[in-house]
């Protein structure tokens, strides 16, 4: 998978310089509260304007829980568990440049577990520090949550990348295919959800007891690398097009920026170990493209 | 990733006249001088608080809900500890043996209070920057900056440096 923590692009309104961490509703049911940090890290343009630059806030960032009734501490660094070469975006905040990137991940995947009682996160990077959120204890164990499927997409989601980090692809399946009925998780490119689900599908067959059930876990991960492949391919022909139009310098870098990211992405999925067991498959085509029997 | 670990071994409850005042309510982190000993690093610290009646009756202990946050430069390691664990003994050869912790018996959940405590860790190679900050449950401190290169310290807060009136650490 590209990453199991996703790093997200930022929203463009009510952001300010620093640290800010969004407020989970976005997150939808409570079971998700307590498990995902999400936010945006906003500099001077002038402290992220290399990628070395901004790959090394992102090293920098941060998070540390504790406990509010005991005090319990730790910290840990949040990169690691994610993913570099984000995508970073230029906003204006009181008319100066900025950069941003918003970033999204799973406490488990810092620290392995949520705490059970209510606890405070907060997240560092060098001179930054963001406020202090205070988050329910975990609200159901993993059996429960694993049982749970039928919630919004963005619940979906969050099952699905739970499921897969238990292990559970096959089970992760169907979350995946929840989460896609709503149009703009699939179709948001940085999020690479569709790319990871067909992970997921290529992992499972490994499990896979019989025939005819491979060749459906081949065929639902050979769709979804499909859709993701016309994604990334509609959105270069558009960068190209408005290439062509010669636009204004800054702007023509950003879209030269942007191209990069998605070829080195598509490059990187082309490889990917988690697809081996569709690349062995006869309806593989090093094209990214899905033989016409497997679809 | 650097595989360093903080201790904080020494903390008192005596340096009220020597401490630097704190001007509201709030939580303040200052720092002493650095040094070096047998490949450790020393990094005497004070913690001061404020706080209005109210929220430190709230409060069993103020002391103990004091949580120091640690982390080195970019891809370094980070940690978070308590700064007061009621329930650590501190060994009778550290510098600021107390006693066991049923007798320390100072009372810590004042409106306004000081400890002072020695952050420990091994000797980083190279010469990173440290950076160091204090939360009290949902209030955070100003942030320290500690270069070892240079030797300078920085205090920010809310990102932005701000004056901060102690010898050892000129703000800039």
């Amino acid at each position: 998978m590209l990453s199991r923590t996703p790093i997200f692009l930022p929203a463009s309104e009510g952001l300010a310089a620093g640290i800010s961490l969004f407020e989970s509703s976005k997150l939808g049911a409570a079971r998700a509260r307590a498990e995902w940090v999400q936010g945006a890290l906003i500099l001077p343009a002038a402290e992220a304007d290399t990628s070395a630059r901004r790959d090394r806030w992102l090293c920098a960032l941060t998070l540390s829980v504790v406990t509010e009734k005991d005090q319990l501490a730790a910290a840990a660094k949040v990169v690691p568990q994610a993913t570099l070469g984000s995508v970073w975006r230029e906003v204006k905040i009181a008319a100066r440049p900025h950069r941003a990137v918003e970033f999204a991940f799973d406490i488990r995947d810092a620290f392995g577990d949520v705490p059970k009682e209510p606890f405070y996160i907060h997240l560092s990077a060098e001179r930054h520090i963001s406020a202090i959120q205070r988050r329910e204890g975990a609200p159901a164990p993993a059996a429960a949550l694993m049982g749970k499927e039928g919630g919004g997409a963005l619940d979906s989601l969050s099952i699905a990348y739970a499921l897969c980090r238990a292990g559970n692809h096959a089970r992760a399946l169907n979350a995946f295919r929840t989460a896609f009925t709503q149009d703009d998780i699939p179709a948001d490119l940085d999020r690479p959800h569709l790319f990871n689900a067909a992970c997921a599908a290529s992992l499972a067959i490994a499990k896979a007891t019989d025939a005819p059930t491979r060749e459906k876990l081949v065929a639902q991960s050979l769709k979804w690398l499909d859709e993701d492949f016309k994604l990334a391919h509609e959105r270069l022909s558009e960068i190209w097009r408005e290439l062509s139009r010669a636009p204004e310098e800054e702007a023509r870098q950003r879209l030269v920026a942007q191209r990069q990211v998605l070829t080195d992405e598509l490059d990187a999925r082309a490889t990917d170990p988690d697809l081996a067991a569709v690349r062995e498959s006869s309806a593989w085509r090093p094209s990214g493209k899905p033989a016409p029997a497997a679809r | 990733m650097e595989d360093r670990h903080l201790r904080l071994h020494s903390f008192s409850y005596d340096v009220q006249p020597l401490s630097p005042p704190i001007d509201g309510p709030g939580v303040r982190l200052w720092a002493g001088k650095t040094r070096t000993q047998n490949g450790q690093l020393h990094l005497p610290m004070y913690a001061t608080w404020q706080l209005a009646e109210p929220d430190s009756a709230a409060l069993r202990d103020v002391g103990e809900a004091l949580v120091l946050h640690a982390s080195g430069s970019a891809g370094g390691w980070a940690e978070a500890v308590k700064l007061i664990d009621p329930d650590k003994e501190v060994d009778e050869y550290e510098p600021n043996y107390r006693g066991n912790p049923d007798r320390w018996g100072h009372p810590m959940n004042l409106s306004t209070g000081t400890v002072s405590f020695t952050a420990t860790l091994p000797q980083p190679q190279g010469a990173p920057t440290l950076y160091f900050h204090l939360t009290l449950l949902q209030r955070v401190s100003n942030l320290l900056a500690l270069d070892l290169q240079s030797g300078e310290g920085r205090s920010f807060l809310e990102g932005a440096p701000h004056a901060f009136p102690n010898a050892d650490i000129p703000p800039r």
